[in-house]
């Protein structure tokens, strides 16, 4: 797999997602909805999906705060040199092993210092493209994350790739899939589809499923 | 509860009560010191003759001098040119202990470079010495002396600082946290003695570099301008009576400056030393300084700059560090203190996760050389139950 971006390395994990720091400098590269990987070694590998990154602050950076002439020197410095870390969280979203795509939870956690990539499109359509997209209810499961924006940036960032892989029917497939996992939460569907009509991605879908749901 | 609150809550009036005559003492004796500033802020040099025959009669005093301004001058913050390179080091150290289960010493030296105007991201520069063990095992008291380690991070913090600003381009200037001078401690007079030299050949070398190094004394308690007035009044009829040998209470500089240095970035007029120990390094390097408001209009806050003779010596080097200064500290807005010598501490600093971490290092090797390790005092086995979260 070509054009390896390392975007950070593990703080903390558990089964269901893990957070990850970056130094401020390297920010420019995680975003929001992103896919993401950890390579646990040469067989097995666990992707994920970036939920929220956080820009930690401390006692210099609040005092720095005050300064009417904050030096461009010292604002260099804080981003560049201090140990002042973005924190990123990720939702755990399934694994490889040996090559096979799985969208259970991965059976182990990453560990202290892995390295974390971002996906490349190969990648992300490999992953996205695998199986009936049973990844998509680790998204939903957990309401305490912005799901509906989270799922909208996702399902943006695989249909662009899926499209260019030769294969828009995946978007499709995919709203149907959240809409199949929504249909007894109507309220949430009903905000999913709301943050992926914002993207200008599925306004006829919506129409479309009112009229079904009368 | 490790305070009796109940029992300090009992002494607290007559607690404030003396403080308040303590306060009303000083504020008697610095109307009296004001007014002998006010009578000798001239005459430079009938007062370095009244120092000189002073030093005579007593060979221990200690007090500042005048140089050529008047000593009650204020002299308002210039611009900062437009590049000018910074260097503050701090240095910090494991000290070893009799407690922990192997005698090791670490001496932690943490430099950040700043080239104002620049645009350009600092350099932080970082330098972590394990002493020697037979250096921090001796021979005749066991482990090597707090004081000790103190002096050798001093010198090492002084050593890194002009070896790393030996490249900055010009004007540079070098600053450290405190007095320039290293502290000796009594106790640590032959060890003192021992690397004076090297002090000095420091020294030499921010001259030889033309880096300006000064010494930046936050909230100061010295009374050098206070002693010199003293000294001056009690020669003169006029204010003999209100100075007697023992003074009454103790007055410090800046509650003379306070009243003089009234604007934001005001710098006082530049003093030497005179003490047992102030040529000791030749008159080129003897120490100089001067006080600065490195507050604002709502807010004075007074700090002691510290400098060599050579940089003393010409007022545009001090116009140059007091613009710097004045530069530094406004960048840490509310807190006014030097940003880099703020981040030259952080990076020197050693924590306590880091400290476990060395001693786990030290010990993992001892072991795979089959070299004896001991256990923890069982005073710090008990105290490190109680972080663990013992009552």
């Amino acid at each position: 797999m070509a054009d390896h971006i390392e975007i950070g390395r593990l703080l903390r994990s558990e089964t269901t997602g893990f957070v990850f720091g970056c130094k401020l400098d390297q920010i420019d590269s995680p975003s929001f909805g992103a896919l993401v990987r950890v390579r646990m070694d040469d067989h097995y590998q666990i992707f994920g999906l970036i939920y929220d990154i956080q820009v930690q602050d401390d006692g210099l950076v609040r005092q720095l705060i005050t300064s009417d002439t904050l030096a461009n020197e010292a604002w260099l410095d804080t981003r560049g040199n201090r140990t002042v870390p973005v924190e990123i969280g990720v939702l755990a979203l399934g694994y490889m092993l040996d090559g096979q795509v799985s969208h259970l939870l991965p059976p182990r956690p990453p560990l202290s210092l892995d390295e974390i990539f971002l996906c490349t499109p190969a990648e992300i359509a490999a992953f996205t493209g695998a199986g009936r997209m049973g990844y998509l209810r680790h998204v939903l499961r957990d309401q305490d994350k912005p799901v509906e924006e989270l799922l909208a940036a996702h399902l943006k960032q695989a249909r662009d790739v899926q499209s260019a892989a030769g294969n828009p029917a995946w978007f499709e497939a995919a709203l149907e899939e959240v809409i199949a996992l929504l249909k007894d939460d109507y309220p949430t569907l009903m905000r999913v589809l709301g943050a992926v009509d914002e993207l200008e991605l599925a306004r006829d879908r919506q129409s479309e499923l009112n009229g079904r749901l009368g | 509860m490790p305070v009796n609150l109940v029992e300090i809550q009992k002494s607290l009036s007559s607690f404030a009560d003396q403080a308040k005559t303590h306060f009303e003492q000083e504020a008697i004796y610095l109307r009296e010191l004001e007014q002998v500033l006010t009578s000798y802020a001239d005459p430079l040099d009938q007062i370095r003759s009244v120092v000189g025959r002073e030093v005579d009669t007593n060979a221990r005093l200690r007090c500042a001098v005048p140089t050529d301004e008047a000593i009650n001058t204020a002299i308002p913050v210039g611009q900062l040119p437009e590049r000018v390179a910074l260097l503050a080091a701090d240095g910090s150290q494991i000290n070893p202990s009799r407690h922990a289960r192997v005698p090791f010493c670490v001496i932690n030296i943490g430099a950040v470079e700043m080239l104002r105007g620049s645009g350009q991201m600092p350099k932080v520069y970082q330098e972590s010495q394990l002493l020697d063990y037979d250096r921090t095992t001796l021979p005749d008291t066991g482990l090597i002396s707090e004081g000790r380690v103190a002096l050798a991070r001093d010198l090492a913090e002084r050593q890194k600082l002009a070896d790393w600003s030996a490249e900055l381009p010009q004007p540079a200037i070098a600053m450290i946290d405190g007095p320039l001078e290293l502290y000796r401690d009594v106790q640590q007079a032959t060890e003192f003695e021992r690397i004076a030299w090297q002090f000095q050949a420091v020294l030499e070398q921010f001259r030889r570099n033309n880096v300006f190094l000064l010494g930046y004394v936050d909230k100061p308690g010295s009374d050098l301008l206070v002693s010199l007035l003293e000294v001056i009044a009690r020669q003169d009829k006029a204010f003999q009576s209100s100075f007697p040998k023992d003074r009454p209470v103790r007055v410090v500089d800046t509650a003379l400056f306070k009243d003089i240095l009234t604007a934001p970035g005001d710098r006082s007029a530049v003093f030497s030393v005179s003490s047992p120990t102030s040529g000791k390094f030749g008159n080129d390097q003897q120490v100089h300084f001067f006080f600065m408001n490195v507050g604002s209009e709502d807010f004075q806050h007074l700090a002691r700059v510290e400098v060599p003779a050579w940089v003393a010596g010409d007022k545009a080097n001090i116009a140059l560090i007091q613009a710097a200064l004045w530069d530094q500290t406004r960048i840490m807005g509310t807190k006014p203190y030097p940003y880099l010598l703020h981040r030259s501490h952080e990076v020197a600093v050693v924590s306590l996760d880091e400290h476990r971490r060395v001693e786990e290092m030290i010990v993992s090797e001892f072991l795979r050389h089959h070299i004896p390790v001991g256990s923890p005092s069982q005073k710090q086995a008990v105290k490190d139950l109680m972080q663990d979260g013992g009552k």
